[in-house]
């Protein structure tokens, strides 16, 4: 490009292009910013909604239950969720309280989900896919961000941010409140499940030590209610440092540290705390040309306190640590042709010791334009408090069952993947995936031949199988269309000799086909719509029919500073349910329609 | 280059910078870097031992693997055009010397002395600290300034052309 040509470039407006075809050698989706802000959405769990092959289905107002490749529960635990590198799944129960993870949602720079096991680079509990929540760089949010919204389920939304410049650094400040309304019972009844969450956070970034520093600290609270009891209480502080530094353009080191509470007290169940702190590093250099070497090791310390309700653990309170170290190296085999990627994971943790995670990948690219990819892997999803310790018991106080203790192992994946990525057309693309996933040593509950309570085993083993497809067009510059359509095929048996007597219900319930349908539209007149088509298979045990359901966002940016939209969230049906216990139990989803006002200075 | 983006892109959050997460306004900016070689001319130079031409990012790359895409196989000045993170101490080596917003740009220009480097921020106040070129935001659109002076003073050649287009600052850094 000319400079005359380079002068002329808006570099305020997003690039609208299709993005090129993705190199890497594994399946991923990457939420952007702009489709979270023209989605409309407000909480995390829902912007996963919009990734390719990724089940989300609502449970109450504060319980989601998210997977990739099926086994989804709202205990769903083979998901690695991180935000900025910090982990956000419980130790607990290897799984995220999705009520918890909240951020300034102007703020993410892009969530990238990665569907099948990322375990060699990312370790333990990167077993189904990984869930990577990146926020902005303090530089790209400057200035005053005011937005308030209200509607029939969320009577009050207010997010605001301040982002400027001080001593060399640049910094924002943040903070946001929501009120959710309650949902409703299949017959009608309120479900009582409103809530009020609020987050306060800041980053500061600033140049120093041959690198650069990043700061954050966020802080969560939110009341949820429940049909007859008393209002749930959740609060969690986190702090975290990164420094980076990268050496050469081709070398890097990062630093990061991190340290958070939690505090979660669910009526009925469990009072839970617990104090995280994690080191970690992480080296890539360049080496003889051909490879790219990743090399890094992490120690992470847990310690929480318990009391119940109905879900106890012996011991009540416990410190457990989880430490590991990995390598990657990828390799130029013919240069612009051929590349393998080898790496392995070695972790201790303080349940079952060390897990391998060995993992192999392979890319091809048979023509301008066009990726073949392929990868074996390993990993390991590791026991937790809730497989180990556990003693759950029935409202009259009897012990209905207990955790595998030091019997129990952590469960295994052994993943075969190929796919095949092509950009045809400057304005479209196309991306597939074929998957084959082997479980061994499910979590199972087993009946003793002395009869009650049940143990936590490990006497399930799981396969599933699937294609992934999705596709993307941009047929004019301000029109942009998105399909993606998964099929999915889980099946749970028993080991030979095992005593098993729930039959995966609680691990895996799953629909058997997924489509979603998301387009943007620039209209004339600096009006924008966008319109979510999703339609979800039904779920078998328990049983939920199956459902179609549309959002819509119509937006009007009618200054630099100001910005208007109605926002319309599961428009075709008056209310739906998504999952859990069969009716009348069952919570179901009401449409939901907003006005959203946004100032930005 | 292409071979990088698969760890790029897989790598925990914070690690890496992939080419797809640099912003548009960077992505401009890299390839400035690379057009305004063809508009000036260096006196020769001793390359610190180097056999490339080199542009420089002091302290932090805000440009993710960016930059380096843009040089592979260029040349400048008959040098193959590599890029690389540099201290204030070895900014004399360079050709060019990008000093990103948020790096105190002082002890760089110190280092540089009179040096033939050019010097390119994107501060403010870049000039009057005795930069060269200044890149400044304009509607929404990537513009430079020069400040004719400091190019002299680093014996650079800077052709009318680019004069031209950039806005002239020619009282400033005197």
């Amino acid at each position: 490009m000319s400079i005359e040509q380079l002068m002329e470039i808006d570099v305020t407006l997003a690039t609208r292009e299709p993005e090129p075809v993705g190199r890497t050698a594994a399946a991923i989706t990457v939420i952007t910013n702009d489709d979270i802000r023209r989605s409309g959405v407000t909480t995390i769990a829902d912007a996963l909604a919009l990734a390719d092959g990724v089940q989300v289905a609502r449970f109450n107002n504060g319980t989601w239950a998210v997977s990739a490749r099926g086994f989804n529960a709202t205990s769903a635990n083979k998901l690695l969720v991180m935000i900025d590198g910090r982990t956000e799944y419980s130790p607990l129960f290897s799984g995220v309280f999705w009520n918890m993870l909240d951020y300034a949602l102007e703020d993410i720079e892009r969530i990238e989900i990665i569907r099948g096991p990322g375990a060699t680079l990312w370790g333990a509990n990167a077993v189904n896919g990984v869930v990577n929540i990146i926020t902005r760089h303090t530089r790209d949010s400057q200035g005053t961000f005011l937005a308030f919204g209200t509607g029939n389920e969320d009577p009050g939304l207010a997010d605001f941010r301040y982002g400027g410049t001080a001593a060399g650094a640049t910094y924002r400040a943040y903070g946001k409140f929501a009120r959710r309304s309650a949902q409703t019972f299949g017959d009608g009844v309120s479900s009582d499940d409103g809530r009020r969450r609020g987050q306060v956070g800041f980053r500061i970034d600033r140049p120093g030590g041959g690198g650069e520093w990043l700061f954050k600290g966020d802080m969560f609270d939110s009341r949820d209610d429940l049909p007859e009891e008393r209002t749930g209480e959740f609060k969690e502080i986190a702090l975290q440092g990164v420094w980076t530094r990268a050496f050469t353009p081709t070398s890097n080191l990062s630093v990061r540290s991190y340290y958070r509470h939690e505090f979660r007290d669910v009526p009925l169940q469990l009072t839970h705390r617990i104090d995280t702190v994690d080191l970690d590093f992480q080296h890539g250099f360049a080496w003889r040309d051909r490879h790219r070497v990743i090399w890094g090791a992490t120690h992470r310390r847990n310690s929480d306190q318990t009391a119940g309700g109905t879900v106890l653990f012996e011991p009540v309170d416990r410190v457990y640590s989880v430490s590991s170290v990995f390598a990657q190296d990828e390799i130029v085999i013919r240069p612009d042709r051929f590349d393998l990627t080898v790496g392995l994971k070695a972790e201790r943790n303080a349940f079952s010791g060390v897990e391998w995670q060995p993992n192999v990948r392979g890319r091809f690219d048979v023509a301008p334009r066009q990726l073949i990819w392929g990868a074996i892997s390993r990993a390991v999803r590791r026991p937790t408090r809730l497989d180990v310790d556990v003693r759950a018991l029935a409202p009259n106080g009897t012990i209905v069952a207990v955790g595998g203790g030091e019997a129990y192992k952590g469960e295994d994946l052994l993943a075969v993947e190929f796919g095949y990525r092509a950009q045809p057309l400057a304005i479209a693309a196309i991306d597939a995936t074929l998957f084959s996933h082997s479980y061994d040593d499910l979590r199972s509950q087993d009946l003793p031949p002395s009869g009650p309570p049940i143990v936590v085993g490990n006497t399930l083993n799981g396969r599933s199988q699937g294609v992934e497809l999705a596709g993307s067009l941009q047929p004019l510059p301000m029109w942009r269309i998105r399909a993606s359509y998964t099929f999915l095929d889980v099946s749970i048996t028993k080991d030979l000799d095992s005593r098993d007597i729930g039959g995966g219900a609680s691990e895996a319930n799953d629909p058997s086909h997924m489509f979603g349908f998301r387009t943007d539209v620039d209209l004339p007149r600096r009006v924008e719509l966008n319109l979510f088509l999703r339609s979800i298979g039904a779920l078998s045990n328990p049983r939920v029919a199956s459902y179609t359901e549309l959002n819509g966002r119509l937006g009007w940016r009618a200054t630099q500073h100001f910005e208007a939209a109605i926002t319309g969230q599961d428009l075709l049906h008056d209310h739906h349910p998504e999952f859990g216990a069969t009716a009348p139990l069952r919570i179901e989803f009401e449409r939901s329609i907003r006005v959203q006002g946004t100032f930005r200075y | 280059m292409r071979r990088f983006l698969v760890a790029l892109v897989l790598s925990t959050a914070t690690a890496w910078t992939s080419a797809q997460e640099v912003p548009l306004e960077y992505r401009v900016k890299a390839a400035y870097l690379f057009n305004f070689t063809k508009f000036i001319d260096w006196p020769v130079m001793p390359t610190g031992g180097r056999n490339s031409f080199s542009i420089c990012l002091a302290g932090r790359n805000p440009f993710g693997t960016m930059l380096s895409s843009t040089l592979v196989g260029e040349t400048a000045a008959g040098l193959p055009m590599a890029a690389r993170v540099v201290s204030a101490d070895q900014a004399s080596s360079c050709q060019i010397l990008f000093v990103p917003r948020g790096v105190a740009a002082a002890p760089y220009l110190r280092g540089i002395g009179a040096a033939p480097v050019l010097t390119v921020g994107e501060s403010p106040d870049f000039l009057t600290q005795g930069g060269a070129i200044n890149f400044v935001l304009d509607g929404g659109r990537v513009r430079f300034e020069i400040n004719q002076a400091a190019a002299a003073r680093a014996q650079l050649k800077v052709s009318s052309r680019l004069l031209q287009l950039g806005r002239g600052n020619d009282s400033q850094g005197d």
